[in-house]
């Protein structure tokens, strides 16, 4: 197996795959590419990206590149799918929590320590409207959007397809969200290690899986300090705050990787008391959730992912 | 011709009158409505059974299971890790 770090999207991002060394170095380096353009493309944090072009455009029509316009469209999808949980809107809220800057400079500078915008509550994402022949977006007035989580799981999915044309198998991570693509050479499954959200030089379980998706969702990750309150980037839409919940990680195995990363999200706002309607409506994913104590919750489905050959273990 | 139109007037005028108190009167002798019982019988229809509610059907919902503490490495750690983002 080679690798290829470098970092992208405020991530660590890692590429993996087996294959010649030579086509190898290309794959590697035309991946690197893509993320550099996707960057600029899907950025909040830049004016020139295109999408804080449509964010400027709310209350007319914004003609978009078929890449922006194909990420809108999954992200209704799955604001359909999760009961509204998962809303790109929730930009201005996040920026009221803080999350004004790149998380780079936060980690590096601290954030605001007043917001430097005033709260609002989070548009109905219901009102933007799509006009698919003429590749046009209608947004509100007011409303702006934050396409970072969904964009970065769709990325890494583009990213993993191209790779696998210079590959035999390859997976890429972006930053915990990864898609995978073949198998390694002999084995019938990728070995992914969960991250313990408590103590990130801990493991909590491997997962064993095929080719697809893995994204996880944390609230101990992106986090910061505003005057008293410890923030985090999971804005609850129906709040418009950084969402209360009693899972501190939710890891999501999907076939796509925007599915994955979007469920993890809008499973760990729900949290253990409200995670079933979720469930029950995608039954095609699986999911494991860790508490505050450290204790997993799975899905019925997730057993098929986990490493039990442990005697330890048993059902 | 106008003493015509003056009978015609009168013989409306007159029938009309007729009609209406021949009307009124046979109206005033009908016989009066009587409230409605039940034939000897025929009881009131007895309320409905209500259903108790369906159980859910095979698979339809999601068990959140505990889980035991897992194994987390067998010798090396996978260089895949999944975290929040």
């Amino acid at each position: 197996m080679e690798y290829h770090r470098f970092r992208a999207m405020n991530s660590d991002i890692l590429l993996a795959a087996e294959g010649e060394a030579t086509r190898l170095a290309t794959g590697f380096k035309q991946v690197q590419t893509l993320f550099e353009d996707k960057e600029r493309r899907f950025t909040r944090f830049s004016e020139d990206s295109e999408l804080a072009k449509l964010n400027l455009s709310a209350g007319g029509w914004f003609h978009a590149s078929a890449e922006l316009f194909e990420v809108l469209k999954l992200a209704r999808d799955y604001w359909e799918a999760t009961d509204g949980l998962f809303n790109p809107a929730i930009l201005g809220a996040l920026e009221h929590a803080g999350y004004d800057r790149s998380m780079d400079e936060i980690r590096a500078h601290g954030a605001a320590q007043v917001a430097t915008r005033g709260w609002e509550n989070v548009p109905d994402f219901s009102a933007v409207r799509l006009d698919e022949p003429a590749r046009a977006i209608w947004m509100p007035v007011g409303m702006r959007i934050d396409l970072g989580g969904i964009a970065k799981g769709w990325i890494s999915e583009q990213a993993t397809r191209e790779l696998s044309s210079f590959a035999e198998a390859c997976a890429v991570n972006a930053g915990g969200d990864m898609f995978l693509a073949g198998l390694p050479a002999g084995e019938n499954a990728w070995e992914v290690a969960l991250e313990d959200p408590r103590d990130p030089e801990r493991s909590l379980a491997i997962l064993n899986v095929g080719p697809g998706a893995v994204a996880t969702s944390s609230i101990t990750k992106r986090c910061w300090q505003q005057g008293e309150r410890l923030q985090h980037h999971l804005i609850d839409p129906r709040t418009g705050t950084p969402a209360e919940t009693d899972w501190l990680s939710v890891t999501v195995i999907a076939s796509s990787a925007a599915a994955a990363e979007v469920f993890a999200k809008a499973l760990l706002i729900a949290g253990s008391l409200e995670f079933n309607a979720i469930a029950q409506h995608n039954q095609e994913i699986a999911f494991i959730a860790v508490d505050d104590q450290g204790g997993l919750w799975g899905s019925n489905n997730i057993w098929e992912y986990l490493d039990v050959t442990n005697e330890s273990v048993s059902r | 011709m106008k003493s015509l139109k003056s009978s015609l007037r009168i013989w409306i005028a007159a029938t009309s009158l007729v009609g209406f108190l021949g009307g009124w009167g046979l109206l005033a002798h009908a016989a009066k409505p009587v409230p409605f019982e039940n034939p000897p019988g025929i009881t009131a229809p007895a309320p409905l059974p209500t259903l108790e509610p369906l159980p859910p059907l095979n698979g339809s919902s999601i068990n959140l299971q505990p889980l035991p503490p897992l194994p987390s490495s067998q010798g090396a750690q996978p260089f895949l890790r999944t975290k929040g983002s």
